[in-house]
């Protein structure tokens, strides 16, 4: 037995744990007392993190598409077929008929090689990745209103904090270690204002749970800020001294007073008062928020409302405090950081900035770079079922289950010419691929992941890729090799790294060696740089703070006769995102077995359905069948089904309609019927 | 039987023992923490207080191949390998007493039979408590009484060695010259190494009346309620447990009919543990697996031979992801409730 220090592949929380592994296998996992975030604990899923690695059908070795059905090939072919075919298709169609997919799942250094070869070896900005789908929402509107789209604050900051605001975040369930924080404040005697469709665990512990309706957020928030400037408890120091546009702000809110509040979201003006105040008179004041303020058309407005609350109270730029939004995945903030985004390369420096294109083109041995902006991950599957785009590379990611309204997902993949999915199992994507090409898991790799509160740390090989797999870094490298593109030579992940440092200012200060033993939180600009606990400090990144008032919109389809519920998508403890971990690892994957829908007492009866019974809900999009749990957690009106189970995809039911700016999808609200089975 | 070693002779013992054995020695770990490792893998850490995690994964693994099958024949996977585990602490042996009643009692386990038997047990009793420690109160330690195959008592330029067993007194033997008769002054010299190791000690629970208490049922009548609700079930305090010995059974089939059956470690913190084929379950909600976990490890009737079936490690404080553990809720249970004042 022998044990590596690694970091966890599920949440964003970064808990680092020692993968035991014995005779070449990994058979379980401890955790390790020193670091910041576990402190010598996990989560279920962390305690199970070993079990998939080695699951009977790991993807063993590339595959290619022979008459009809996926074979067993060799890597010389299965490559040499990849890179002909991309090359091909670009020298046919043009560089931007190709799209690259990267993943929040693999590390900093493939992700920044997955942007690097789509730009250099391709010429086309069509690379994202699914952060478009979680927290695209909070980059925009961070940045705009800060200057910088990630959590503001540090997790073991929380415990400290006098209020928390939580608003659509499930954090028990879906950032555990953020959870403790929070619960450790309320113990220390902090208040928790809990703003969720949804009765959650964290309600039992809240001072004041708002249940607003889904896609009411803006005006909630809007309503908080009315009550606060209306009672004079902003902070008008830090007003005057840090931010800038608060007349608008005042003006934008004047018409959200907490009676009109009441009659948007439904939550009774005088809980809105109180939460209001609650939050405003509180010493030190942390909002941290999730997926039901990111993944709505007005994903960016509730982000901006978040960030215009905590400039008001002036809870901001000091400990425990700030607006802090909670990362789904081990490396979605890395993945945004290495600019795995169609508009910036990485640390978010621009494509449309001569500047940076020119840095970047010099860094790479190319004499030019693509100036405009690609296509998003929604946008591309659009333009793939029009016939605009002929092929794409997909790593590490499945949007057969995570795009909204997979029917067209499922048209737009089966149009290509030439879709290649480099994964570890063969997922509901891969499945429609032409070339699948078999990576490696966390464990048999090195690299770095950043967590969500911007650590980035070490992951450790602990064993070789299984059977004939290989490191996604060493596909890629492989990738732009043979597609004729001669800058992608490198010796191991530190290499790479390096590059990457060198060419991104918040991650310049870093090395290997430097991210022992517990990684640093970024921006760290030098190489003396201890790394930034807390954000926006003395200033914002952008200078000023900015106010950005929002007005109230509706979600995009609402309840009528025929589709009269409210359903909302949304993860649960057990299981993570598309499953094809967690329902591989059988103690999770037995704690919740089967897909279900939570329906309010009321609903049930009014449909004569009871818990345990097979229901199907419909919605403009398709249809699902899957088991009923009543449950008072939701409110009548709303039904919540979780989107880990292929055999009832909830994202069959889901709306595409997409945040104007950040182009996330609707995930969190859209009209649906829901009838027992005859 | 009792002799004594000098304390720079142990190295060279061990060698002597490794001849016919894997010896795992307690190192440091990368990340924090001291566990034990096979001892060709690095230096043995001389300081250390109680073990970063239990030894019992070493022969108990989180997934253990049980049986090899083809069709309908089975053949089962038997480890006899020959291991020698030196210097886990008092509180770890007595867990694999416990262990050992679990897995050997009713229906002896072949896989676990197989690694017990080929597997001999050198305690080093400990000089200084961790933060987290009871074994004052749980009655294990600080001196083990029962679980090993030779106790070292550590007197600074000496080991005591205490054998425990007839292969501890070959174990002893194999060192040859390198054992001598104890100083004169053994005794004085262990009732102060206890003296002060108890000293140390930071953490005192009355389980006695923690186990009346449960067993009486006499809980405030929200008091598990009250617990539930800070547990995430993470299962920390399970798999992080010495003495938890819960598993579930699958199958991984390579191919259609042919593969493995595994146990994996399981907790009963977890709904499916105990959730039944027709979707009943005894302890569905969470409070009651709460409760039940501390009636299993404190209440009923103990094991054969002690009263709880908690060694008063402490790991489960320091595995919770709420910080909730033993501890925390033994206070809180003992100060909430009148029962047995």
């Amino acid at each position: 037995m022998g044990g590596v220090l690694t970091t966890c592949p599920y949440c964003g929380c970064g808990c680092n744990f020692v993968l035991q592994v014995l005779e070449g296998r990994v058979v379980g996992t401890s955790p390790v007392q020193g670091h910041p975030v576990s402190r010598g604990s996990m989560c279920v899923k962390g305690w199970n993190a070993h079990e998939f690695v080695h699951a009977p059908d790991r993807l063993a070795g590339p595959l290619m598409r022979r008459n009809g059905s996926l074979v067993p090939a060799a890597w010389d072919e299965a490559m040499a077929s990849a890179a002909d075919g991309l090359r091909q298709t670009v020298a046919r169609h043009g560089p931007d008929s190709v799209v690259f997919f990267s993943s929040a799942k693999c590390t900093n250094e493939e992700n920044y090689l997955m942007m690097k070869l789509a730009r250099t070896a391709f010429g086309t900005n069509n690379v994202d990745h699914c952060a478009r789908l979680c927290h695209s929402s909070s980059v925009v509107g961070l940045a705009e209103t800060f200057g910088s789209g990630a959590m503001t604050n540090s997790i073991d900051e929380l415990a400290q904090a006098r209020c928390i605001f939580v608003i659509g975040s499930n954090t028990t369930e879906q950032h555990p270690q953020v959870a403790s924080r929070i619960m450790a404040s309320v113990h220390g005697g902090g208040a928790l204002i809990v703003a969720d469709p949804r009765s959650i665990r964290l309600t039992q512990f809240a001072k004041i749970h708002m249940r607003h309706r889904p896609g009411t957020d803006v005006a909630l928030i809007n309503s908080m800020m009315h009550v606060i400037m209306a009672e004079g408890l902003e902070d008008r120091d830090f007003i005057a001294a840090r931010t800038e546009n608060v007349d608008a702000l005042k003006r934008g809110v004047a018409a959200y007073g907490p009676q009109r509040g009441q009659a948007i979201t439904g939550v009774p003006a005088e809980v809105i008062v109180q939460a209001a105040r609650m939050f405003a008179q509180a010493e030190t004041a942390a909002i941290v928020y999730a997926m039901g303020i990111t993944q709505h058309i007005t994903g960016v407005d509730n982000v901006r409302s978040l960030a215009n609350l905590s400039m008001l109270t002036g809870n901001i730029g000091k400990p425990s405090t700030g607006v802090n939004p909670l990362r789904g995945q081990n490396n979605v903030q890395g993945s945004c950081d290495m600019g795995a985004l169609p508009d910036v390369y990485t640390g978010y420096q621009k494509v449309k900035d001569p500047a940076a294109r020119e840095k970047f083109a010099r860094a790479w041995g190319v004499s030019r770079l693509p100036d405009s902006p690609g296509l998003t991950v929604v946008e591309a599957m659009h333009a793939a079922a029009e016939g605009r785009i002929k092929a794409m590379y997909i790593m590490g990611e499945n949007p057969m289950m995570s795009d909204p309204e997979l029917r067209l997902a499922e048209k737009a993949l089966q149009s290509l010419d030439l879709l290649i999915v480099q994964d570890i199992f063969l997922t509901e994507t891969a499945r429609l691929a032409h070339i699948v090409l078999a990576g490696a898991s966390f464990a048999e790799k090195d690299g770095t992941f950043t967590n969500t509160e911007r650590r980035v740390q070490r992951v450790r090989k602990a064993i070789e890729p299984i059977g004939d797999t290989r490191a996604d870094w060493q596909i890629l490298c492989d990738m732009a090799h043979r597609c004729g593109y001669a800058g992608m030579n490198y010796s191991s992940p530190e290499d790479i790294f390096n590059e990457l440092a060198a060419l991104t200012p918040t991650y310049r200060g870093m090395s290997y060696p430097r991210l022992e033993p517990w990684g640093l939180l970024w921006p760290c600009p030098a190489a003396d740089h201890p790394g930034t606990p807390y954000l926006h400090k003395d200033t914002f990144a952008r200078g000023k703070g900015h106010f950005s008032p929002v007005e109230f919109r509706s979600p995009d389809e609402m309840p009528d006769e025929q589709y009269d519920l409210i359903l909302t998508t949304g993860r649960i403890y057990f299981h993570w995102h598309t499953g094809s971990m967690t329902r591989r690892t059988s103690p999770l994957n037995r704690e919740s077995p089967v897909a279900f829908v939570e329906i309010s007492p009321e609903d049930a009866s009014a449909r004569g359905v009871r818990s345990g019974a097979n229901v199907r809900v419909s919605t403009r999009r398709g249809t699902i069948e899957l088991v009923a749990r009543v449950t008072k957690d939701v409110a009548p009106g709303v039904v919540f089904i979780p989107f880990h189970f292929y055999e009832a995809a909830a994202n069959l039911l889901t709306n595409p309609a997409l945040d104007p700016e950040a182009k996330i999808p609707e995930y969190k609200v859209c009209a649906a019927r829901l009838e027992a089975c005859p | 039987m009792i002799k004594a070693i000098a304390t720079d002779s142990i190295d060279k013992w061990l060698r002597r023992l490794g001849a016919g054995a894997v010896v795992y020695v307690p190192q440091e770990r990368r990340g924090g923490g001291v566990v034990l490792e096979p001892m060709d893998k690095g230096k043995r850490a001389a300081h250390y207080r109680r073990l970063a995690e239990s030894p019992k994964r070493i022969f108990l693994p989180q997934i253990d191949d049980l049986v090899r099958f083809e069709g309908s024949r089975g053949k089962p996977v038997l480890d006899r390998t020959e291991r020698i585990l030196f210097g886990l602490r008092p509180c770890d042996a007595a867990a694999v007493t416990i262990l050992d009643e679990f897995f050997r009692r009713d229906y002896p386990d072949p896989n676990y039979a197989a690694r017990r038997d080929h597997l001999r047990l050198i305690v080093a009793a400990c000089a200084e408590s961790d933060e987290n420690c009871f074994c004052v109160s749980a009655a294990t330690g600080p001196v083990a009484v029962d679980g090993y195959d030779v106790q070292l008592v550590g007197l600074g330029d000496v080991h005591l060695a205490m054998t425990g067993t007839e292969e501890g007194e070959g174990m002893i033997a194999r060192g040859g010259e390198l054992f001598t008769d104890p100083p004169a002054d053994a005794e004085e010299r262990m009732v102060e190494f206890r003296r002060k190791s108890e000293a140390s000690q930071e953490v005192h629970l009355d389980l006695q009346r923690a186990r009346k208490i449960i067993n009486d049922h006499a809980e405030p009548a929200d008091f598990w309620d009250h617990v539930a609700q800070r547990c995430l079930m993470c299962g920390g305090c399970a798999y992080a447990c010495p003495t938890c010995t819960c598993f579930n059974i699958t199958d991984r089939p390579d191919s259609q009919a042919q593969g493995m059956r595994q146990r994996l470690w399981d907790t009963c913190v977890l709904a499916g543990f105990t959730r039944e084929a027709s979707g009943h379950n005894p302890r569905q909600h969470q409070p009651q697996r709460c409760a039940h976990r501390y009636l299993h490890k404190l209440g009923g009737s103990g094991t054969l031979n002690r009263p709880f079936r908690c060694v008063g490690c402490g790991r489960c404080a320091e595995s919770c992801i709420t910080r909730l553990g033993i501890i925390c809720v033994l206070k809180e249970l003992l100060e909430q409730t009148e029962a047995g004042r």
